[in-house]
């Protein structure tokens, strides 16, 4: 039986999560490019990408682009399983009570 | 956690997936079908109006105009989305006109209209294959333009120029401004 996940669980988690769960296998995004997709503010998201990060759902790499520093995201393979099953614990129990 | 909070959640996933895929599009897509809209409303007018000698130099350049043009945003969108296999897409390009040129080879000749035909639906047949691969709106386009331009070549073949120009050259910018405006 799937279960639900305390961490994903709060809305913008679950929202960050589901944007990076959009992106192909091994694609990243960058932090500004998310925050507009989400219309969250820095500080939200930065706060929200450092909890998943803690938890391992979410990996981190920040770099430099025209020597601008960037932070690009994207989801491991625990968070991506994670969010599966979040996703798959939801769906049952929308059909456990039809 | 009850059955509605459960439902708000999944909805909540869904916009965002949707929100997302829509940014990428936007800075993508949007982009690129302005670039190549503005190549083929003025490639085709000049292939209506000018001589062939001429209309082929206005071609070249308004090629090499979208190529660096697309480049350009291309680099600008890889800066902020990074996707390794991102060098498969222009090896899908070279491919495709690869390709085309061979069965060109194998069909000529070809005369004015039937050039012009062959050129856009091997287009449109790109867009359309690039488009299931990696963007919706992209997939549409390819086949609309191939099914406006087999409607041009069979009602008006003298006007296939001008029909081009605006279906399809015009058709792009029309989508381009308006994933623009309606995808933020």
């Amino acid at each position: 039986m799937p279960e639900f996940d305390p961490i994903i669980h709060q809305p913008v988690r679950l929202r960050i999560m589901a944007a990076l769960a959009a992106l192909s296998k091994g694609e990243s995004m960058e932090f500004t490019f998310l925050r507009d997709a989400l219309d969250l503010t820095d500080g939200n998201l930065g706060a929200h990408l450092r909890k998943l990060e803690e938890a391992g759902y979410v990996r981190l790499e920040k770099t430099f682009v025209d020597r601008k520093p960037r932070t690009f995201a994207e989801l491991t393979a625990a968070g991506q399983r994670a969010f599966d099953e979040h996703v798959r614990a939801l769906k049952d129990l929308i059909r456990s009570a039809e | 956690m009850d059955p509605s909070q459960a439902s708000e959640s999944l909805a909540l996933i869904e916009q965002a997936g949707n929100a997302t895929r829509r940014a990428m599009a936007r800075a993508g897509a949007g982009y690129q079908f302005i670039i190549w809209g503005l190549v083929w409303l003025f490639g085709y007018l000049g292939t209506q109006l000018l001589e062939n000698e001429a209309s082929g130099y206005l071609w070249l350049m308004l090629d090499c105009f979208g190529v660096v043009a697309s480049a350009y945003a291309i680099i600008r969108l890889s800066r902020r989305v990074r996707s390794p296999g991102a060098w498969k897409f222009g090896i899908f390009w070279l491919l495709l006109l690869a390709f085309g040129g061979l069965m060109m080879w194998v069909v000529w000749p070809l005369d004015a209209e039937e050039y012009v035909l062959f050129i856009t639906l091997l287009i449109a047949m790109g867009y359309a294959l690039f488009g299931l691969w990696a963007s919706t709106p992209l997939l549409i386009a390819g086949i609309v333009i191939a099914i406006l331009a087999i409607l041009g070549w069979h009602f008006l073949p003298t006007y296939l120029g001008f029909w081009l120009a605006f279906t399809g050259g015009g058709g792009l910018i029309g989508a381009g401004l308006y994933i623009l405006r309606a995808w933020k």
